[in-house]
């Protein structure tokens, strides 16, 4: 299976979360995207701690950074607005745009989004599990 | 940024392609226009490279504090993402 990384489960590599560290030796590929990068420093920018900044500025620059990367495609963009605008309108979900683009190259590579955020993905027929949940099993 | 005529793009090819194997972003350029870029792509990578990027990386006190900080600014993102949407167009629009 190749997994498409959300930002949550990068958080949850930062806390050194077990379950991830299981899940990360598990048969398969990964790879985050940009979206999911910009989505995690965004978050670490805006942390007002200076040392909690500086811890998470270098788990991006020492980890995140090493982990393979897609960037968006223009045409993701139209499908983005289209996954999260019909899942809003269906009521199944309230996907961000960020999660849309997410999905968009999801849906582009043929992967599997890892979330822990299974809902909103479903809701715009993105195939994503909670692999944290998974390896608990 | 590079930024090449079409000659120079086809004259140079592999060179201009050797620069975006190492993360440069080559735009092309025709009659002063540009229209096309060559960027670099990116692949799924294997469990064991996966595994290597998180070896032996031990979270303390102050990483635990830092990813909660960081997961509640995400958060707090999506919930202003949804005020906004909320605010502009009416729950029910």
């Amino acid at each position: 299976m190749n997994w498409l990384i959300d930002t949550d489960i990068l958080i949850e590599g930062e806390r050194e979360n077990p379950a991830f560290g299981a899940w990360s030796a598990s048969p398969g590929k990964f790879a985050t995207a940009d979206i999911v990068r910009a989505e995690f420093l965004l978050g670490v920018h805006w942390v007002n701690d200076a040392a909690l900044r500086v811890r998470g500025e270098k788990f991006y620059r020492d980890r995140i950074l090493s982990v393979a990367s897609f960037a968006n495609e223009s045409a993701d963009y139209e499908i983005a607005a289209r996954l999260a605008g019909e899942a809003r309108r269906s009521g199944k979900g309230r996907p961000s745009l960020a999660d849309g683009l997410l999905a968009a190259i999801a849906i582009r590579t043929g992967a599997t989004v890892a979330t822990r955020n299974v809902g909103d993905f479903k809701a715009m027929g993105c195939p994503c599990a909670n692999p944290l949940e998974r390896s608990r099993k | 940024m590079i930024e090449v005529s079409v000659t120079d793009a086809v004259n140079g090819f592999h060179r201009f392609l050797g620069k975006v194997e190492r993360g440069e972003t080559v735009r092309i350029r025709k009659h002063g226009r540009a229209f096309a870029r060559i960027v670099p792509d990116s692949d799924f990578m294997s469990g064991g490279d996966f595994s290597k990027v998180f070896a032996g990386y031990k979270a303390d006190d102050l990483d635990q504090a830092a990813a909660s900080a960081i997961a509640a600014n995400v958060k707090k993102l999506d919930e202003e993402f949804e005020h906004e949407l909320a605010h502009r167009h009416g729950h029910s629009h």
